[in-house]
């Protein structure tokens, strides 16, 4: 059994020995090599291999990106050039010399790090040879064997050193139609190129078609007839080495095209998982780790932290015990941040769709840091604590890309002459207790008559002789709180909590507090919100201030502005499904099977005992009621739209 | 100590071997695959499910995907999967042949995969097409260590 893709995470395993860790995403994978042997008899690895979704938006590798991309990288020079500069210089050259020739700048957002697939990728490009290429850090580097099963395909195997079994393999059609279709200037779709699909043992994606009927090619000079069906199977080939030919070359760039789709994928630093190059001594850790781990948690990495994913109990025994009882969530790794100075609100109001100024002071709100094309940075809960302080807690993942945000925009701002400061909480930590338990407990450890502070209501206030920061909020659709504490007192406060509750308030981990969030129907950033959806797609207008909308002022105000007027194109809603539970990017169909739009999370709600998720749209098609089919691995499932939250949500109002 | 003895011999006879942690438990007359899925052969036909290692891996399981009645199956490649609150998994085959039956019980109570993951939990049953398959198949100690093994690597 493979472990397979899903919304929370799962630890990855870290030996260097063997080249079978790391992301699967549609990895081009391993066969075992020219031995020709079968891998099933082999003995077998030791280690489990998780299966880690990303949760960014996968850059799905269209036909039309690919036309782009084959055009843009014809300009440069052709396949052969290109190839030998991402030889040569490596890929990020590659990348820098497309943005250049305007290949679609939703697909250039690079990041740093070195993917395991870049190593790939850099593998094929030193093609054929038997000596691998240079090693990267951790794993042994694949071989490469490029075979023709006729003239008409190109199946490329990466073997591994140790293959135990048979993997994937990409098997994808001649590229040279299509380039021709681009060079008789046809902007006609060119069904000639279908990726059939990866088979890939490690993880849950849908399992190709077993066979594939493809469309007939127009003939184009040279190019093919067509095709017949081709079966992904998983059995292992022995082919003599080819020499590149120009087709071959063609199917390397694709295969660059991938990797370099891949790398840059990866800009949202909220996928912990790929961390697997992270070895366990540089995740960071908050105070809390030992506590966590003498109370039987699961670490995981996350966001660059290793943190508890569950405790002993189950995530869905652990979801239905913040329900009923409440929950103590340790969420250090978010940032927390302090605005000063007399300007702060101005400021602030720049980078944010709330209405700071009209917040009452020891009140806060939850808020969308924008960016110029309306869409969204980052979400956060934002708290006036008074007229020269604003506390602000943004998420984990997106720490590096906020601050660095907010610190460009400072500097302009003080350089006009404002007057503002920041400073960064990383003295202190961050617990959230949540669920009906929550408010009794706490009193418990403080002298403040909590039920007068309300929901989104802010206190600095004493808590077990220690002062905090109390905010009335949360992440599950309970009524709770979340306690910025000195993290020198954060273990000691923690203990407090538990005793206090007798057991009943339990540490929850991650696991649980994605399932619980899902039920409340909140967006998770990576998932439901990205850099390319706006706050009113994602149903967040009531989050702009009157005020604001009138006025606008803040970055992508006329993008936004004109959506409230007009409508947003899409726009998020709820589902429910029959069948497996629909996850991130399983599409969403109408009842005739045209595509209406994408889950952006889903999971089994534990507490409804039913299947829930969260997707976009098209406005139009968004009526609660809706009956949709959701496809999750290749089949269609029943679905219905629905409002959320799915659990209705307990906030201690006045 | 007088516990854990009583324990490892209740455990002998009911032919249950039992991890020196106490967790997983692995059952005596069946072999097993690397990729955590145990068979059971009766004649030509074999049960086959994933262990107590496995589901306890996965977490709770909310759905299972069955094959078809008479689908093949071939050793080492995936039949279906079965669904946990946080993750998907392929089910391999550890035996090639054709499905004869499956377990339609999970389609209303996934939870029989955590509750008796050797018992009421079985997913397909196989009519073998090769027996020979077996051999390269792990047995309940061989297993027991490879459990041991991933769990100290990760």
């Amino acid at each position: 059994m493979k472990r397979g893709g899903g919304e929370g995470k799962i630890t990855i395993t870290r030996s260097p020995s063997s080249a079978d860790n790391g992301r699967n995403e549609g990895l081009p994978a391993m066969a075992s090599g020219s031995s020709g042997k079968s891998s099933v008899t082999e003995r077998p690895t030791k280690m489990v291999r998780s299966y880690v979704r990303s949760k960014a938006p996968r850059l799905r590798w269209t036909d039309d990106l690919h036309r782009c991309f084959v055009l843009a990288v014809e300009r440069l020079g052709g396949a052969e050039n290109a190839i030998e500069a991402a030889r040569r210089n490596g890929t990020a050259q590659v990348i820098s010399s497309l943005r250049s020739e305007k290949f679609p700048a939703a697909a250039l957002a690079v990041s740093r790090r070195q993917s395991r697939l870049q190593k790939l990728k850099e593998m094929l490009l030193h093609q054929s040879q038997d000596a691998p290429a240079a090693p990267p850090l951790h794993r042994r580097p694949a071989e490469l064997t490029v075979a023709c099963h006729d003239q008409r395909s190109v199946a490329v195997h990466v073997p591994e050193q140790m293959g135990k079994r048979p993997h994937s393999f990409i098997l994808f059609k001649d590229l040279l139609s299509s380039c021709n279709a681009r060079e008789t200037g046809g902007q006609k779709r060119m069904k000639s190129f279908k990726w059939i699909g990866v088979k890939n043992f490690q993880h849950g994606d849908p399992p190709p078609p077993k066979s594939v009927a493809l469309e007939p090619v127009p003939k184009l000079g040279g190019a093919m007839a067509a095709e017949d069906s081709l079966t992904v199977e998983g059995s292992l080939h022995s082919h003599p080495r080819n020499n590149f030919s120009s087709k071959n070359m063609r199917g390397v760039l694709w295969q660059l095209g991938q990797s370099i789709t891949r790398r840059l994928a990866q800009a949202d630093k909220k996928v912990a998982a790929r961390r697997c190059f992270t070895a366990e001594s540089d995740l960071k850790k908050t105070v809390l780790y030992d506590f966590h781990i003498a109370n039987g948690a699961k670490m995981v990495p996350f966001c660059g932290w290793s943190m508890p994913i569950q405790y002993k109990d189950s995530i869905m025994d652990s979801t239905v015990n913040c329900r009923e009882n409440g929950s103590l969530f340790d969420v250090s790794h978010m940032c927390g941040l302090s605005l000063k100075g007399k300007d702060c609100i101005t400021f602030l109001e720049k980078l944010v769709i709330a209405d700071v100024a009209g917040l009452v002071p020891g009140t806060g709100t939850l808020t969308v840091f924008t960016n110029e094309k309306g869409g969204a940075i980052d979400d956060s809960v934002i708290t006036k604590v008074k007229d020269d302080h604003i506390y602000i807690v943004v998420n984990a993942g997106c720490r590096d890309k906020d601050l660095a945000h907010i610190e460009e925009h400072m500097k302009s701002f003080k350089a006009k002459g404002g007057d503002v400061s920041w400073h960064i909480h990383d003295e202190r930590s961050l617990l959230a207790l949540q669920g009906p338990l929550a408010a009794p407990v706490l009193q418990h450890s403080t002298k403040d008559d909590l039920s007068k502070i309300y929901f989104g209501d802010f206190r600095m206030l004493d808590i077990n002789g220690v002062p905090c920061y109390l905010t009335r909020t949360g992440y599950t659709g309970e009524d709770g709180f979340e306690i910025s504490v000195p993290s020198e007192h954060a273990v000691e406060l923690a203990k407090t909590i538990l005793e206090k509750s007798e057991g009943k308030v339990r540490l929850t981990g991650l696991g649980a507090r994605d399932s619980l969030r899902l039920e409340a129907g909140l967006c998770l950033y990576g998932n439901d919100m990205e850099q390319h959806i706006s706050p009113i797609e994602a149903g967040l207008t009531w989050a702009i201030g009157k005020r604001r909308r009138a006025e606008g002022g803040f970055l992508g105000a006329e993008v936004i502005l004109k959506q409230i007027e007009e409508g947003p194109a899409i726009r998020r809603v709820g589902f429910f499904s029959s069948g497996p539970p629909a996850r991130s990017h399983s599409e969403i169909q109408n009842e005739k099977g045209e595509n209406i739009g994408e889950i952006t999370s889903g999971g089994f709600s534990p507490c409804l005992k039913k299947n829930i998720a969260m997707g976009y749209v098209k406005s139009g098609t968004h009526k609660a009621g809706t009956k949709v089919k959701i496809i999750v691995r290749g089949k269609p499932y029943d679905g219905v739209i629905t409002k959320m939250p799915f659990v209705p949500t307990k906030y201690y109002k006045p | 100590m007088a516990s854990w003895l009583w324990a490892s011999r209740a455990a002998s006879y009911l032919r249950i071997s039992v991890f020196h942690r106490g967790f997983a438990t692995v059952v005596r007359d069946l072999r097993y695959a690397d990729s955590h899925e145990w068979v059971k052969v009766e004649g030509n036909s074999a049960t086959i499910g994933i262990t107590d290692h496995a589901q306890d891996h996965l977490g709770d399981v909310v759905f299972v995907e069955l094959p078809e009645v008479g689908a093949p199956t071939t050793q080492g490649s995936s039949f279906g999967a079965v669904e946990s609150v946080k993750a998907t998994s392929d089910v391999n085959s550890p035996v090639s042949g054709k499905v004869i039956e499956v377990n339609e019980e999970l389609n209303s109570s996934p939870g029989l995969v955590n509750a008796s993951p050797y018992e009421n939990g079985w997913i397909i049953k196989v009519e073998m097409s090769d027996a020979g398959e077996l051999n390269s198949l792990m047995d309940a100690d061989q297993y027991s260590k490879f459990c041991e093994e991933e769990d100290s690597n990760h």
